[in-house]
């Protein structure tokens, strides 16, 4: 049985039961949501925001040794998140050498407190069925 | 929808929440900073010249409790400053973590001190301080970096080496650990710390 179907299932004594995932499925999810989700169900990128939250800012060198990854997968992750407005990403120089930095935005702040919420809205759901 | 698929689910949500909540843990770890070992090191090699002047000489231990409880206060003072009031609730696991491996080799320490003195033993005393100490090292650096390990090492091959030394030159040991030591490794650590925001 399909998850769609499952939750317009309608028991025999006619009284509608409310399905287990309920909680999950009311939450609000405009297009906005959709495309968030999209773009942080990545793992990596997932790690650079919820790391973001955490700390004012981080540079490329910080992130790249937080989650082991090669520069050109970092720097494509990163502009994905930047374009979607979801970090800032500055650079500049320090004793000669380039530095970039990124810091996460309000808009980015939001939307992971979203995901949060529906992740745990998720597992509340599970747990209460 | 079956069980097992809400199993799923639930699990692979579980799993979400937990690396979220690791990338957090990871972003905010503990930082020792090397400002803290530096200045600790000075406190160090003012409590070895003060411990070889001949008038002063007898009165070793106090100089160097007094001197470890200066560079206690100190250091950790330096090395919560940099973080702010938010960034140090954020960070309270790693603190709390790096507190709970650092205490019980320091506490052995200062039993061990008190029976030892008790006793007229004096002369394991800076042997045992190098050996303890560097167990604390090595067991906080789980949650900092590799290079607390690493100090951590040397001042336990010191220790040991410290046993081994006439009970005269034995405040030297003390000296090139607490001062020598913290001094190259909060240069070292400094460096590091410099590299990595870069």
């Amino acid at each position: 049985m399909s998850a769609k179907s499952n939750l317009r299932m309608t028991p025999p004594g006619g009284q509608r039961k409310r399905p287990k995932l309920s909680a999950v499925a009311d939450a609000p999810r405009g297009s906005e949501d959709s495309q968030f989700d999209r773009l942080v169900y990545e793992r990596v990128r997932l790690g650079i925001m919820s790391a973001l939250a955490v700390r004012e800012e981080l540079t490329f060198t910080e992130l790249k040794a937080l989650f082991d990854v090669s520069d050109g997968n970092l720097s494509a992750h990163a502009r994905k998140l930047e374009e979607a407005k979801y970090l800032t990403c500055t650079k500049s120089f320090e004793s000669r050498r380039p530095k970039t930095s990124y810091r996460l935005t309000t808009l980015g702040r939001n939307a992971l407190n979203r995901y949060l919420d529906h992740v745990e809205a998720v597992i509340r759901a599970t747990r209460r069925g | 929808m079956s069980t097992s698929n809400l199993v799923e689910i639930d699990s692979h949500a579980a799993a979400t929440l937990r690396y979220i909540r690791s990338s957090m843990e990871a972003a905010t770890a503990f930082t020792v900073h090397g400002t803290a070992g530096i200045a600790m090191g000075v406190i160090g090699l003012l409590a070895t010249v003060l411990s070889v002047i001949p008038g002063l000489a007898v009165h070793w231990l106090g100089i160097w409790l007094t001197a470890a409880v200066i560079a206690a206060v100190i250091g950790g003072l330096l090395v919560i400053r940099p973080a702010s009031i938010e960034r140090l609730a954020l960070s309270g696991t790693p603190i709390r973590k790096f507190a709970i491996c650092l205490a019980p080799p320091l506490f052995v320490g200062a039993v061990l001190t008190a029976v030892l003195s008790t006793h007229d033993a004096l002369y394991v005393i800076p042997g045992t301080w190098l050996l303890l100490y560097g167990c604390a090292l090595i067991a906080a650096s789980v949650t900092t970096t590799r290079t607390i390990g690493v100090m951590g090492m040397s001042f336990m091959v010191l220790g040991i080496f410290a046993f081994l030394l006439p009970v005269t030159v034995q405040i030297f040991a003390l000296g090139a650990g607490f001062g020598g030591l913290h001094l190259v490794f909060g240069w070292w650590i400094s460096r590091e710390s410099h590299e990595r925001q870069v």
